[in-house]
């Protein structure tokens, strides 16, 4: 290979005369470039590149989850007794002082399967929403996808959410044993669709607010404050039946309402989710999804450039 | 030789500057303007990037490099070598221009990025590796190796939060120095932990460059990249000051870090006497060197005998009872050799000041000469020697430049 040895300056750019890009060169490199950096290109948009990481993927969501363990003063035990304690608050505060129904459900299971969903799909888009400002001293110097850190971060929100999925049945199997029936019929079967589509939201949604915080750092704070609200607008504490005709079209736009409603219906069929506004969801979350990603691949190639 | 990296007018611009709510509004209102400019005058112009707020980091970088070869990348902090090795990396987009890379690449920016302080050595080996690439099965069969190397074996699997930060280095050290790739990005600085684990360090960075491996170094130690490099990239303000071979990169590089630093420190002078508006307590009128085979008063050749130095010093006060020394530098300004004396000047003047070496055993390159005066208890004066001294090659190498800081007279011999 003829290399450039001159010294100075100007002949150094002669002696580089550079080559079409795509140019085939015949047999003198029959090698594929193991990868290309260009300007106005993503760094990665080969999805078979996560595949190649598959294992990093797997060791993150591992470690994600052991250390949210270890890191905590009752270990395990945190993840089972919070919902609790919020169903109890919210039992006292909706239930017995602002006497909102909640369908046929006893108090306690209705506020616990929303409050366990909702944690689930905010946990999801704030941690998401953070993937370049937790782990961007990490991206500033290794290289890998950057996608499969906000996919280990779902995975290991979704881990936390089975778990405390199986006390939620323990709850239900009390209430059967005294006496109370609920019914979990094979509707059970759409439940990982359903949980499917609302990681796929946060992972939209948050890849987007992640790409912004790029440039606009504080809008972090803003996504913590604004999940506390747009709770009280998604079925957690009150199902569809209560909201007036008027304001339905609102709850429509929501893709959490619908999702959440989709979520009790497969799980007791209580409420009837409606297909209208499950398939308007659809549609927010496939184009908030493709508007995420196409973002945020723009956004790993230039955020270290903001100083 | 196979291509292993090729870059093609690599420039990188960087943002100054705060994000802010005037800055957004900016934005906004830029990139408007620019749509209407671009709707009024399809194809005119680009964007009037006068604005200040953006700093080119890198400017029209072209270069290649192939297997089997070691480039060697210098230039002062800030030059953009780590802008440029980001980009190589993929850890960056550049603004303008492509690289492409032939084969496995392995950057080592910093070494321990991504360890967990709760995780246990082991578990940390396993990320860390997977991290840079490997498969779990790669780490596995590395695994011994890779705590053998750091000596670890008996905390292996205590969390690393309980490491002291020199165990925790030398893990991290290890884990990047088994990827086995094939393109290498090193940088001088992870040479970690006691003296001895440095040595360590070193072989295994040399081993790494000689397994036939493309690689990328960084240093601000010159003899370490003429023994590792065959080729050098001198970068200077974001652009290619220099591309060649390595001793010839290297000493027009050392030339200009001596000029610079001298002239540097004739500014420090001036600035220091304009601020004490006094007579200055010495001046160095000149100095010139003596020796059989430069005929030049400020140069030498390297590996000869017997120099003799003349420094014409000028006090501005009498100095009874007091002590001179001169000193000889190298340019990273390693003192090498300190020689001092009494000093007993009952008046004000001009004295001649001589210092004999039999032997001054120093490879070629710049050299700062300095004295130092004091009055016995205080230093009042501190001369730096304009020009600085040249040594020259000798001629008798193969002029791929030498090895090693000194270049003593020696006779290697077979029995």
């Amino acid at each position: 290979m003829a290399h450039p040895s001159s010294t100075e300056k100007a002949e150094t750019a002669v002696a580089f005369a550079p080559r079409p890009l795509n140019g085939a060169k015949g047999g003198e490199k029959p090698r594929k470039p193991a990868y290309v950096v260009e300007a106005d290109k993503p760094l990665s948009s080969h999805p078979r590149e996560l595949w190649a990481y598959r294992e990093l993927y797997l060791l993150l969501v591992k470690r994600d989850f052991i250390a949210a363990y270890k890191q905590t003063l009752l270990g395990p035990l945190w993840f089972f007794v919070q919902p609790f304690l919020a169903s109890l608050v919210f039992m006292v505060v909706f239930g017995q002082i602002a006497r909102l129904p909640t369908t046929d459900l006893p108090p306690l299971v209705f506020y616990m399967s929303g409050i366990i969903a909702w944690n689930y799909f905010s946990n999801c888009l704030s941690h998401v929403s953070s993937t370049f400002l937790g782990s961007g001293g990490l991206f500033r110097k290794i290289y890998f996808p950057r996608l499969i850190v906000p996919l280990s971060q779902i995975s290991m929100n979704f881990l936390n959410f089975v778990a405390q999925l199986l006390v939620l049945f323990a709850v239900i199997a009390y209430f059967e044993l005294s006496g109370r029936r609920i019914d979990i019929g094979p509707k059970i079967f759409a439940l990982p669709g359903i949980l499917l589509a609302m990681a796929l939201l946060a992972l939209g949604l948050g890849c987007l607010i992640a790409s912004a915080t790029v440039k606009y750092r504080d809008l972090n704070i803003v996504v913590g404050y604004t999940l506390q609200l747009w709770m009280f607008g998604s079925f957690v504490i009150y199902p569809r039946s209560m909201v007036p005709d008027n304001l339905q079209w609102l709850m429509n736009l929501n893709p959490m309402a619908s999702f959440i409603e989709c979520y009790r219906s497969s799980l007791f069929g209580t409420e009837h989710a409606q297909t209208q506004p499950a398939i308007i969801a659809c549609i927010i979350t496939f184009i908030l999804l493709v508007a995420g990603l196409w973002c945020f691949t723009r956004a790993e190639g230039t955020f270290t450039d903001s100083i | 030789m196979s291509v292993a990296i090729e870059a093609w007018h690599i420039s990188k611009r960087f943002f100054l500057g705060e994000r802010n709510q005037r800055a957004f509004f900016e934005d906004v209102a830029a990139k408007t303007m620019d749509g209407v400019r671009r709707l009024l005058r399809p194809g005119g112009g680009s964007k009037g990037n006068s604005s200040s707020r953006y700093f080119w980091a890198l400017q029209d970088v072209s270069f290649e490099i192939s297997h089997g070869q070691t480039l060697g990348l210098i230039g002062e902090n800030g030059a953009g070598k780590s802008t440029l090795l980001k980009i190589l990396s993929r850890i960056t987009q550049p603004t303008k221009g492509a690289v492409k890379v032939y084969g496995r690449l392995a950057s080592l920016l910093e070494v321990g990025t991504g360890f967990h302080p709760e995780f246990s050595g082991r578990d940390n080996v396993y990320l860390n590796g997977t991290m840079l690439g490997l498969s779990r099965k790669e780490v596995r069969q590395r695994f011994d190796r890779i705590v053998d190397f750091s000596g670890l074996e008996q905390f292996i699997d205590v969390p690393v939060k309980n490491y002291s930060s020199g165990m925790y280095m030398r893990l991290a050290f290890s884990v990047a120095a088994h990827l086995n790739p094939e393109i290498v990005i090193l940088d001088e600085v992870l040479a970690v932990g006691d003296a001895v684990f440095q040595k360590k360090c070193f072989d295994r960075m040399e081993e790494i460059m000689d397994e036939g491996h493309a690689a990328i170094l960084v240093s601000h130690t010159m003899p370490i990249l003429q023994r590792m490099s065959q080729v050098c990239m001198w970068l200077r303000r974001g652009q290619v000051e220099m591309f060649g071979p390595s001793h010839e990169v290297v000493s027009r590089y050392e030339k200009q870090t001596t000029q610079e630093v001298v002239s540097n420190l004739e500014k420090q002078t001036a600035q220091q006497q304009d601020a004490t508006r006094s007579e200055p307590a010495a001046r160095l009128c000149g100095w010139e060197v003596e020796s059989k085979l430069s005929r030049n008063p400020h140069t030498i050749i390297s590996g000869q005998e017997r120099v003799t130095f003349h420094f014409e010093v000028e006090l501005g006060a009498a100095v009874p009872t007091g002590k001179i020394a001169v000193s000889i530098a190298d340019v990273q300004g390693l003192v090498l050799s300190t020689h001092s004396s009494e000093l007993q000047q009952s008046k004000a003047g001009k004295f001649s000041l001589g210092l004999e070496l039999p032997l001054l055993p120093v490879r070629p390159g710049e050299y700062i000469l300095s004295c130092a005066i004091s009055d016995g208890t205080h230093p009042i004066a501190f001369l730096r020697a304009i020009p600085e001294l040249t040594v020259l090659e000798d001629g008798n190498g193969d002029g791929t430049g030498y090895h090693g800081v000194l270049n003593l007279p020696a006779k290697l011999s077979i029995r």
